[in-house]
């Protein structure tokens, strides 16, 4: 049974209550919440106990046969616990003050009830009471205070995670960037170039190490090889030989950041004391970077030079040498056309002379001879003929192939037509139809191309003598783009798989019964063509007539 | 002049030999042979070993490869010299090399003839010159 005047007493004396319980923490230490400004705390609490006290009293009876939940305070007191735990908490004040808070009050109420000399039952139910209800709000103090705490512990471990995870991300990162970065420098320092990247204004933002090694070998004075300084600067500042290179650089690298140019490309001469040597430069810009920036590299292309100037001199020694053979060819050429020249000039002064006598023997004694004798002498004076002709035709041969060539327009088809005038009128009972392509103009030499003319309009002439209509044509036509001029008869022809044969001095494809001759007029067409840089062929068929063409250079 | 003396100037007894001939089958008997350049320029123009007078030919048949003075030589001698210079010159020779042929052709000879020298072929070309009234009998 609580004292009805209890209530009374707890409602007066709140000011009192509160100054207890604060002198009560002060002596037990808790310094931190017995300060001026924390009276009000002090009060406020003090204020909801004595109210919770009371709605307890009234709440007393009913309470008997109750429960409550875990966590769910089900009496003013546990409730103002918990109440009071949450707000010691939103005030930032750790966990137990709130419990002290209540311990101090406690004893401020026990003695406040102590203090009222109350009949000893009554303060015995009276001092119980209060027990019993501080009991609860410490309950809820501290159901309330470890709710809190697990909460706090569980948001905590997954702020924890969470921060631990972008720790993590975080370090990998950085893991990355670290091993992006070695591989960056790694891969540049791999390459044999000498390699800087410029930012978008032209400093050089990293080198590689050719270029580090480069600067070392060379006596760079910069700072940090360059590293931070204007590389647009240093080219726009050269003087001496390289200036112009320097400048050519710097124009290139504006124009490659201004977007005017895609790539640079420069050759140039970077001699040292002691060395010859070539460079290239090449540079790219990496225009999708924001801001962009330009890869530079220097190469030594001083191995390259150097062979391409070996391969140079090779090739004019080589030249050379081709030159001094042909030199010596054609000497030696010319010489052994010498030799035969005399050779056979001198045969055919022998030739004469036995042809001079033979016909000397037959004129003076030819009364003397009987029939075969007679034929004898005959065949043996015809053969030193035969043979001075041979001599004669290869002399001329080797004439067309030494003399002086006198280049200017001739007109084949005015040759061709004083030939055919002349073959009529040697044999004017045969019936040849000679059709000649007007104004056929060519250039080479006059003499030896009328010598052309006339040696393959003979040949016509000759192998269409079996033809009781023989037709001969002289005319012009391109072939393989080539002026090809071409003389066409219906005679004799010939095999094709001996052509190759016919323009070889002494090679012929008919017997003399058939056909009289030495075998020498196409062999001679052949070198004069040759001679004016020209080719000769010849297409047919046995019975089927025959074209020879020529072509002569242009 | 028609008729008298042939100078034959030619190295080769046996080309002599059937130069005479041809020359007497054409009734040209009177024949002086030279054997090289100098022989025939020492008797045209009487400076001779033997100190004849200077020959006067009707006409000369003239081989160009002599020994010493070569054929072309002795022919630009003869016409370098004003009694000599009309003397009409006949070339037989086994050269038919264009540039012999023109050379002597400038140095003005009646003709070019190829060895195996023909009388006819002499008689045809004096002839043809004024130098003979008519071809004489052929054999």
């Amino acid at each position: 049974m609580v004292p009805s005047n209890l209530e009374r007493i707890i409602a007066a004396k709140g000011e009192l209550l509160a100054r207890r319980a604060m002198e009560y923490a002060r002596e037990r230490g808790l310094d931190s919440h017995c300060t001026a400004a924390s009276e009000e705390v002090w009060r406020l609490a003090i204020a909801g106990l004595s109210q919770a006290l009371l709605l307890d009293f009234s709440a007393l009876d009913e309470r008997a046969g109750r429960t409550s939940g875990p966590g769910r305070p089900a009496d003013p007191a546990t409730a103002f616990g918990a109440e009071e735990a949450r707000r010691q908490r939103a005030r930032g004040e750790p966990p137990g003050s709130s419990l002290e808070i209540m311990k101090c009050s406690r004893q401020s109420y026990l003695d406040l009830v102590r203090e009222q000399r109350l009949p000893a039952g009554e303060e015995e139910a009276s001092l119980t009471f209060v027990e019993r209800f501080f009991d609860r709000v410490e309950t809820g103090v501290c159901v309330e205070c470890a709710s809190l705490t697990n909460r706090a512990s569980a948001e905590l471990a997954s702020a924890n995670a969470l921060l631990e995870r972008e720790i993590e991300q975080h370090r990998k990162t950085e893991e990355a960037l670290v091993r992006s970065e070695r591989l960056f420098h790694a891969a540049i320092d791999a390459l044999t170039a000498n390699i800087a990247i410029l930012d978008c204004n032209g400093t050089i933002m990293a080198v590689n190490r050719a270029w580090r090694q480069f600067a070392d070998e060379n006596g760079f004075r910069g700072e940090n090889y360059g590293i931070g300084s204007s590389y647009l600067a240093v080219c726009d500042s050269a003087t001496g030989d390289d200036a112009e290179v320097a400048r050519a650089a710097a124009r290139g690298i504006r124009d490659l950041l201004a977007g005017r140019s895609a790539a640079l490309h420069l050759e140039y001469q970077c001699h040292s004391p002691d060395e010859k040597r070539w460079f290239q430069m090449r540079a790219t810009c990496l225009e999708w970077l924001e801001p962009a920036c330009v890869v530079m590299a220097h190469e030594s292309i001083t191995e390259v030079k150097r062979a391409e100037q070996e391969m140079v001199s090779f090739n004019r020694a080589l030249e050379e040498r081709v030159r001094h053979r042909t030199t010596q060819l054609e000497l030696s050429n010319r010489e052994l056309e010498g030799f035969c020249y005399a050779v056979s000039h001198d045969l055919r002064a022998h030739l004469a002379r036995l042809e001079g006598f033979g016909r000397g023997l037959l004129e003076d004694f030819g009364e003397r001879f009987d029939g075969p004798s007679r034929s004898y002498v005959e065949r043996i004076c015809r053969i030193s003929i035969d043979l001075r002709r041979v001599i004669d035709a290869l002399l001329d041969l080797s004439r067309y192939t030494r003399c002086d060539l006198v280049v200017r327009p001739v007109n084949l088809s005015d040759i061709a037509s004083a030939v055919a005038d002349e073959l009529h009128a040697v044999q004017p009972r045969r019936s040849v139809k000679v059709d000649i392509a007007p104004d056929v103009i060519v250039k080479g030499d006059p003499k030896l191309l009328a010598m052309v003319v006339r040696h393959l309009l003979e040949n016509a002439w000759k192998f269409t003598s079996q033809r009781t209509c023989a037709d001969i044509q002289f005319g012009v036509t391109t072939l393989h783009g080539m002026r090809a001029c071409f003389v066409r008869d219906n005679g004799a022809g010939f095999d094709m798989r001996y052509a190759g044969r016919l323009f070889q001095p002494f090679q012929r494809l008919h017997g003399p019964a058939e056909f009289e001759g030495l075998g020498i007029g196409l062999a001679t067409v052949q070198r004069i063509v040759q001679r004016h840089g020209g080719r000769a062929w010849a297409e047919g068929e046995v019975d089927g007539g025959a074209t020879f063409y020529f072509t002569l250079q242009e | 002049m028609v008729g008298g003396p042939i100078l034959l100037v030619e190295d080769s007894p046996d080309d002599e030999f059937l130069a005479v001939r041809a020359l007497r089958r054409q009734g040209m008997g009177q024949v002086v042979v030279a054997r090289d350049g100098e022989e025939a320029l020492a008797r045209l123009f009487g400076t001779g070993v033997e100190g004849g007078s200077a020959l006067s030919p009707w006409f000369i048949l003239l081989d160009l490869k002599l020994p010493k003075l070569n054929g072309i030589d002795v022919l630009q001698a003869l016409r370098d010299e004003d009694h000599t210079r009309l003397i009409p010159v006949i070339i037989m020779s086994s050269s038919r090399e264009e540039a012999d042929v023109c050379r002597c052709r400038a140095l003005g000879v009646l003709d070019y003839l190829a060895k195996p020298v023909d009388g006819r072929e002499i008689v045809e070309v004096l002839t043809k010159a004024g130098l003979m009234k008519e071809a004489p009998l052929t054999g």
